[in-house]
Formats: structure tokens, C-alpha cells, sequence
């Protein structure tokens, strides 16, 4: 009994917010070079870094060792854990005031999260770091580390150039029809960019349009892509360019189409405001949007920002294939995940 | 003056003069009792609080969160609810049957026939529940898919057609036929060990008295493996209703939803937070359905004379000789193993020795190679994995096995008020979600003092909160089978509770001991949601491990984690059984 009674009063504690840490100081903010290296000695003092990041290992290793080699004496630590789940995490830890984490993965779609709860330490990343402002995201807080094109993508031992789909509007052929086309239950954000370029109506008419095409359904996105590899459809609404760029190197018969515009999502870090090792994270999160971040990230994983200028090989390869990118914009967060969430219930045939 | 005597009342008090103290049994039961409340309470109160909370974008326990019949309306009222509801007792009902079928079948086969390769169909029949689920899920579509699965290109090759198919799963026969499949291993080790622990002797009266085979296996039989059938029944009913990963990757495509899908929605999105409110307001049903299961099976074994097959008579276990039929037995059998071991095990081998997956031809064997095992074996953190599972699987196993040998002995011999709650809170952690249970262990080891957030004890606690209701209704079944007289010799002869316990019935419950330990030890490994809420980078596991390779790709890497611990689990099985079981005589 007394154990129930001390679990309803952790539930009731948790309700209540927990207990807060006191942000550790770090250096005055100024420009350029000497914030820069204020900061570096301020994480040095740190001495550590914990990130929560979704990146595996081929990922996250080169990124690591750069970090190490030009930032020595800090000792990371990575947590590989999908967004969702590891905000899930630091919402829990921070209700009981024992946050682990101090740098964190987050696409878009969790940052408005992230906001509203003003769990996000700021940060003048582009005057520190000299980076693009585009890449500095959510009024300083956010650090866009690479974009994911979804491409529609064919087999091409099944689909030849000549009978690829050339428009989104190809994809409504009925030769595409009973199970031609693959995608994942959590690609819906395909079409937060299709009514981003075309209004809302006519991107939930087009998800009616898929319904009527019959498709196949994976429920993640690694498995449509596998799937499409294996030849159990010729094609797919959604595959990550790295992914088609990865997988053609070794043999696989996939190949993106030319189909347009590509939905451009965010993938990126956040520095927590109750971080143990706050100019640890912050120094890590600004290297990641520099130019020498960006080259190892896309020679090791065909992952780079696509922001006009970029000079990597993901970059190029999207450029190469003429179609017009739709980025996301955070002030559209909450709209962009409403209608994602709608369109994907309509494709799924639940309304 | 003379001591005053003692007695011992239905109460399971002793009375010594006007001093009341409690007898060891009642000491044991509350003992019992407060662990399982311990464990069991923290995700079933979390799991009916998060039902009346409004979760959507929010967790259940944020400030600002209020109370709501909200989560309740969304799923009740929603005039889609019928449908899936329907498809969910069609779908449940198909598959319990096809499982329940085949696996009391196997269980007779192995247990009680002269069937060739026993030992070996013991170990092969359980060996689908080490593959981990998002491999075994892949494994059906490869097998089954109308253009690439193996299974469809063979019997193209064979019969000369052309174009997709000729099976096609995407409907609710092969949803059926799928779950069923993916519920045999359970099913039959929950009754295995009833199976073999029947005294033949009123088989052979039986058959004395002119019945044939059949007339004995219906009215003699059947009737008295009533209590593991409906433990079976009970179990995989809930199990089945929640199951999210065959209508996940069958019926998704099918078209048909069901409640596992609903619940599997709601706390696995594209993007922000699972909604606890709405999944927990699934779950509710879920533990209705339980209760009234449970008073069910308790009314219908109520009268457990009938089922006693060991007794104080001594009997051994013999042998049906089936003569040349026994080499017919073994066709299902074999069919069955392919069907859902062989083949998704060769899936996974291939898959394993490729850089990704393609079906297989000839033309793809100069691009076989052992990468994957390679970088396996290079991987760091799969050395501190497979460490870590290691000791995770042994203390959850003991740890499961002693909670609910005690509990199935206490509910079923004692005569203390409140074991029907007892009863209920082992079978409880079955009903609730996985991820439900995760978050609520997450949140309370937070919070308590107790050092465990951020270490390997807390996923231990996790898993041993989900494990126990297999386990509980294995070893229930396997106690009402014994009859009481066994331990009323024991008391009588001056037997205390502890060593009746130790003494009689845990030999006689050693057959569903064993096969309930490689149950746990093989649901720990593959074990994923409540490891992947609770796991760090120190205490990842092989579960968590195999779907991070999984979900960013890498699925040769993927493969070749699955098919070592696949080929560990039947060694363990195949050992377990060899070493553990008593022999029969022929």
C-alpha cells in the first residue's frame, strides 16, 4: 500500500514538473574567432559530451574522430536512438530533473516539439561558426545536419527509363495499379511537400488518387527500400537519396526518377537547456553545419544539407536529377503534420 | 496444564491460545503477493491513468495534461470501431484455431508417439521464437510476396506459369494462416508438458474398454488437457488481439485493420510522441477481456478432480506405438517446419551473406560473402550486447520462473483469500503494451531512489514485468494436473510449506519448469519495445542492436546477428531437452 501511495505521489510529482538544473555558464557570446575558441576552452573544461542521435555507427564514426582530432579532450558518447523516442526520453528525464543527454537528433516535426516545451538552449551558431543562416533553424536553436529527398524510385530491372513515371501524376496511371508501388506507413511526409507546392486540396486528392492505385504498404522506410531492391514492386513514393546513392554503388538495380518537386526534410541537433556539458554541445552542434562537417558526413554516409551552393556528392547527384526541392519551413510545423497525418489515413483507406 | 491445540482453518492462520499468527503458506502468499504488486502495479495504474489523460502531442504525466474522456470517445464512438472489432475476433478466432490445431497435434506427436526425430522437432518447432520480429515479419513477405517471395517463385517454376502469385496472403485467410503459424511454438510448449505428465492409464481403460484411437483422444484425451487447452486459448486470444506485426505487414496490405493495428498506431508515429492516452484506452479492453477469461478458465477447472493425471500412484509415461504411420506423422510436422522455420531461417542466412536482399538465383552466388559476419565480429558493441543479454536472460528467467512457480502453486494448492488476484496480476502484464510498460518503468525508476535508471536491472525489470503471464499460465496448468493427495502425504508426513513446495511440486512441475524457462529465456533475446524505451549506450542488448542494423539498412548485418541467435536458441533448446527431460518408456 505504501508503495502504491509513493507511486501515485511520483505520478503526481511528474505532473508537477519535476526538479530543474541550473544552466551551467558558458562564455560571452561574440563574434568569429575568439567566441569560437572561448568556446572550444569552455568545453574543454567540460571535458565530455553526451548525444542522442538516430546516425549508426559507418555515420557517426568519421564524424566522431573529425570532432576529436580538431576538438581534443572532450570524450563523447552516443546513444543511437530514433527522434521521437529520444525526446520521448528527455520529456521523462527532465520531469525528473536527471537529463542524460546534452545534444540531441531531431527532425523538424519533433523541433515543434522541442519549442513548445522551450526545452532548447539558443545559440548564435551562424556568427560563431561563420555557417549559412538557412542552416541555423527555430530563432537559433536548431542545427539543420542534413536533408533527406524523398525520391520516387524505380527497380530497374522492372521499370526501364522509358516507362519510368515522369510526373507525380504518372504515379495515377492504372499501369501502376494493384500493388505497383510501395510505400512506408511512415513516409507521409511526402505530401506535406506536395501541398506545400500545390495546396492542401489538391495534395489530399492526389493521396486519393494512390488509394485508388492499390499499393503496397512497408512500415518503415528502410524496409520499402529493401523491398524495392528485391523486386517486390517496381516502385517506390519514398526513398532517401543517400539510400539510392548507397545501394547503386553496391549493384542494386535502383534508380531515382525524375519525378518533381521532392519533398526536403530536416534532420538535425539541439542543444538542451539543462545540459551537464552545454559548450560541449554547443561547439559539436555548430561544427556539424561547417563545410569540413559536411564533406565527411557525405563521403561517409552520401548524407549533406541540399541548400543551394552545396558543394557535396549528395548534393549534386539530387541537382543532377532537375527537380525542384521543397524545404521545409518551421513555421509551417504544425500544418505540415496535419496534413501528412490526413493524407496518409486517406491513402491507407481509413477515410 | 495441557498445550493448546493447533489447528489449521481455511484461513491458513494458526491458532495458538488467543495468539493468531500466520502460517507459513499465508506468509509465503503475501510474500508473493507484494512482489508481483511491486512489479505489475507501476504499468497497470500507469495504463488506466494515461487512458483518462489528454496525450495527444503530449505525454501523459506533462504539466498542463488534464483529465479526459477524450481517448475513450476517439476509440468507442468512432463508428470504425465495429469493423475492427469484427476483424479482430474473425482474425483472432481463425488463428487460435489454426495454432491451437497444430500445435496440440505436435505436442501428442513429440510427447506421447514414437515419431522419428523428436528431439530435434522439439527444437525446431520452438526455434521461430528467436527470430526476432521485424525479421520474421520480413521473412513472410520474401517468402509469400506475389512477385519476389520464394515460396511464389518456386511453385511458378514448378507449374509453368507466368506473371505474380499463384498465393496471394493479402487477405484474411493468409493473415490466419500467418498468426497461426507464428503461434505454435507457444502453444505447443505450454502444452507440451501437460501432454507428457498424463497418465496413460485411462487411455489404456479406454482402449480396454473398445474405444478406438479417436474415440480415446475425444472423450478421454482432450477433456483432461482441458485446463492447458483454455490456458492456451486464453493466452494467445490476447496475445492475438494485440499482435501488431503480421496485421502490420498482411493486413496493411489487405486492407483490414485490426485492434493490434490500432494499438501499434498509436504509439509507434511517423514523427512527435506516441499517444499513451489513446493506446492505453485500447489496452482497457483488453484487460476486461482478461478478467472475464480468467473467471471463465477458473469456473470451467473449478472442479479440478477431473483433471488430475499425476497422482500418489506411481505411472510412467509411455510411448503410443503408431507402427508405420509414424513416418506419415511426420509430414505435417516436416511441412510445418519448413514452412515457419526452415525457410524464414534460409531467408535470413541469404540475406546475411548479401550487401542487400534480392531473391535467390544462381547468378547471385560470386556475390556471396561473409561481410556481415565479419563486421559482426569486429563490432565492439555486439561483444558488450550479447554480454549484457546474457545476464539479463539469466536473471529474468530465474527471477520469472521463481515468481510464477510460487504463484501457480499458491493459486491453484493454497487456500488463502485473495489468490484470484494473485491470479489476475500475473496474467495482467500480457493485456498491456509493451511500450506502456517501458514508460512507466522509465518514470518510476526516475523518480524512486533505487539505482537503476541508465543500467542493465532496469530492463531486467522491464522484462520480467511482461514474462509473466506465459509462464504463470503454463505453470497453473501443470499444478491443477497434479493431484493434491501428493502433498497432503507430505504434510501429513510433517512437510512444511517450504519444503512441499521445494520437495513435491517443483519436481513435478519440472517438465513445464524447463520448457516455461526457455519460453522466457528466448522472448528475453528477442524482446525489442521495452528495451529499446529503457536501453543506453552501455546497456544496449541484442534485440536493440539487430533493429538499429534493421532500421538504418544494413540488413546483411541484420541477417547475420538473426541467424546466430537463432542457431544459439536451438542449441539451447535442443540441450534443454536433452539434459531436462525424463525419458519415456516404450
Amino acid at each position: 500500500m505504501r508503495r502504491l501511495a509513493g507511486m501515485a505521489l511520483t505520478l503526481a510529482l511528474a505532473a508537477c514538473g519535476g526538479t530543474q538544473q541550473a544552466a551551467p555558464a558558458g562564455p560571452a557570446a561574440s563574434s568569429g574567432g575568439d567566441a569560437l575558441s572561448q568556446l572550444y576552452q569552455a568545453a574543454k573544461q567540460e571535458g565530455a559530451l553526451m548525444v542522442s542521435v538516430s546516425w549508426q555507427d559507418d555515420q557517426w564514426v568519421p564524424l566522431e574522430k573529425a570532432f576529436s582530432a580538431k576538438y581534443a579532450g572532450i570524450k563523447v558518447e552516443r546513444l543511437e536512438i530514433s527522434p521521437n523516442k529520444g525526446l520521448e526520453r528527455i520529456i521523462t528525464e527532465k520531469a525528473a530533473g536527471k537529463v542524460s543527454t546534452d545534444l540531441a537528433g531531431a527532425r523538424l516535426s519533433e523541433m515543434k516539439q522541442v519549442v513548445e516545451r522551450d526545452l532548447a538552449e539558443p545559440f548564435d551558431y551562424a556568427g560563431v561558426f561563420g555557417v549559412k543562416p538557412e542552416m541555423i533553424q527555430n530563432e537559433n536553436r536548431y542545427v539543420v545536419a542534413y536533408h533527406n529527398a524523398s525520391l520516387v524510385t524505380r527497380n530497374t530491372k522492372l521499370v526501364d527509363d522509358a516507362s519510368a513515371p515522369k510526373s507525380w501524376d504518372d504515379l495515377a496511371d492504372p499501369r501502376w495499379q494493384g500493388g505497383k508501388i510501395i510505400l512506408a506507413e511512415d513516409a507521409d511526409d511526402v505530401f506535406w511537400g506536395l501541398a506545400q507546392e500545390w495546396g492542401k486540396d489538391k495534395a489530399l486528392e492526389f493521396a486519393r488518387k494512390i488509394h485508388d492505385q492499390k499499393p503496397r504498404f512497408s512500415r518503415q522506410s528502410s524496409e520499402t527500400t529493401n523491398l524495392l531492391i528485391a523486386g517486390d514492386a517496381p516502385l517506390a513514393m519514398s526513398v532517401n537519396a543517400s539510400s539510392v546513392v548507397k545501394y547503386a554503388e553496391q549493384g542494386a538495380p535502383i534508380k531515382a526518377t525524375g519525378v518533381s518537386p521532392v519533398t526536403v526534410n530536416n534532420n538535425g541537433v539541439w542543444v538542451l537547456k539543462d545540459a551537464k556539458h552545454p559548450n560541449a554541445a554547443k561547439l559539436m552542434a555548430g561544427w556539424l553545419a561547417t563545410p569540413e562537417a559536411q564533406k565527411i558526413f557525405d563521403s561517409a554516409t552520401h548524407r549533406s544539407v541540399l541548400f543551394p551552393g552545396t558543394d557535396t556528392g549528395h548534393a549534386k547527384m539530387v541537382r543532377e536529377l532537375g527537380v525542384k526541392l521543397v524545404f521545409e519551413d518551421p513555421a509551417k510545423a504544425a500544418e505540415n503534420a496535419a496534413v501528412q497525418k490526413q493524407a496518409m489515413s486517406i491513402v491507407l483507406g481509413k477515410r | 496444564m495441557a498445550a493448546p491445540a493447533v489447528a489449521v482453518p481455511r484461513t491458513g492462520w494458526l491458532t495458538l491460545g488467543r495468539l493468531r499468527a500466520p502460517s507459513a503458506e499465508t506468509v509465503i502468499f503475501g510474500a508473493v503477493l507484494a512482489v508481483v504488486l511491486y512489479i505489475v502495479a507501476a504499468p497497470g495504474l500507469f495504463l488506466l491513468w494515461s487512458s483518462v489523460r489528454a496525450t495527444e502531442g503530449r505525454l501523459p504525466f506533462e504539466a498542463g495534461v488534464g483529465y479526459t474522456a477524450a481517448n475513450y470517445v476517439r476509440v468507442y464512438a468512432d463508428p470504425a470501431i465495429v469493423g475492427v472489432l469484427v476483424n479482430t475476433a474473425v482474425f483472432t478466432a481463425g488463428s487460435v484455431g489454426i495454432g491451437l490445431g497444430l500445435s496440440f497435434a505436435f505436442a501428442w506427436l513429440v510427447e506421447r508417439t514414437n515419431m522419428p526425430g523428436r528431439d530435434l522437432a522439439f527444437a525446431v518447432i520452438i526455434a521461430p521464437l528467436a527470430m526476432p520480429g521485424m525479421l520474421s515479419a520480413m521473412g513472410w513477405i520474401l517468402l509469400l510476396g506475389a512477385h519476389s517471395g520464394l515460396i511464389n517463385v518456386i511453385l511458378r517454376g514448378v507449374l509453368g506459369l507466368n506473371g505474380e502469385g499463384p498465393l496471394d496472403v493479402y487477405n484474411v485467410w493468409g493473415m490466419m494462416f500467418v498468426q497461426g503459424l507464428n503461434i505454435v511454438p507457444t502453444s505447443f510448449l505450454l502444452l507440451l508438458a501437460a501432454v507428457r505428465s498424463m497418465d496413460p492409464s485411462h487411455e489404456e481403460a479406454g482402449l480396454a474398454a473398445g474405444a478406438t484411437r479417436l474415440q480415446v483422444m475425444r472423450r478421454v484425451t482432450v477433456p483432461m488437457l482441458t485446463p492447458a487447452i483454455l490456458a492456451v486459448v486464453i493466452y494467445q486470444i490476447i496475445g492475438t488481439m494485440e499482435a501488431f506485426e503480421v496485421p502490420g505487414v498482411i493486413g496493411l496490405n489487405a486492407g483490414i485493420f485490426v485492434l493490434g493495428t490500432k494499438v501499434y498506431e498509436a504509439t509507434h508515429t511517423s514523427a512527435g510522441l506516441a499517444d499513451y492516452g489513446l493506446a492505453s484506452a485500447l489496452a482497457v479492453l483488453l484487460v476486461a477481456l482478461a478478467l472475464l477469461f480468467l473467471q471463465l478458465y477458473r469456473r470451467f477447472t473449478g472442479n479440478a478432480e477431473r483433471y488430475r493425471t499425476i497422482s500418489g500412484k506411481g505411472y510412467r509415461p509411455r510411448q503410443i506405438d503408431l507402427g508405420p504411420w509414424r513416418f506419415v506423422a511426420l509430414l505435417p510436422v516436416l511441412l510445418y517446419l519448413l514452412l515457419a522455420a526452415v525457410l524464414p531461417f534460409l531467408i535470413l542466412v541469404w540475406g546475411s551473406l548479401l550487401p542487400f536482399y534480392q531473391p535467390p538465383a544462381a547468378e547471385l552466388i560470386p556475390r556471396l560473402s561473409l561481410r556481415g559476419y565479419e563486421r559482426m565480429l569486429q563490432n565492439t558493441r555486439a561483444l558488450s550486447a550479447f554480454g549484457n543479454t546474457l545476464i539479463v536472460v539469466l536473471v529474468v528467467t530465474l527471477a520469472v520462473l521463481a515468481i510464477t512457480s510460487l504463484a501457480a502453486w499458491l493459486i491453484v494448492r493454497s487456500r488463502v483469500r485473495g489468490k484470484g488476484a494473485l491470479d489476475f496480476l500475473t496474467f495482467l502484464p500480457h493485456t498491456l503494451p509493451s511500450i506502456v510498460i517501458g514508460l512507466s518503468i522509465m518514470l518510476v525508476y526516475l523518480f524512486l531512489p533505487a539505482p537503476l535508471y541508465g543500467t542493465i536491472w532496469i530492463i531486467a525489470v522491464g522484462l520480467v514485468t511482461k514474462q509473466l503471464a506465459f509462464p504463470s499460465r503454463t505453470l497453473i496448468a501443470a499444478q491443477v494436473q497434479i493431484h493434491g493427495e501428493l502433498e497432503e502425504a507430505a504434510q501429513v508426513s510433517g512437510a512444511d510449506a517450504t519444503k512441499r513446495f521445494l520437495r513435491v511440486a517443483i519436481p513435478l512441475m519440472l517438465p513445464a519448469l524447463v520448457n516455461t524457462g526457455l519460453w522466457v529465456v528466448m522472448h528475453s533475446m528477442r524482446e525489442l519495445s521495452i528495451a529499446l524505451m529503457l536501453y543506453n549506450q552501455r546497456t544496449a542488448v541484442i534485440s536493440t542492436l539487430i533493429w538499429n542494423e534493421w532500421s538504418n539498412g544494413r540488413v546483411a548485418d541484420a541477417c547475420a546477428f538473426g541467424v546466430v541467435l537463432t542457431l544459439v536458441v536451438v542449441a539451447l533448446a535442443a540441450t534443454g531437452r536433452a539434459v531436462f527431460a525424463r525419458p519415456v518408456s516404450r
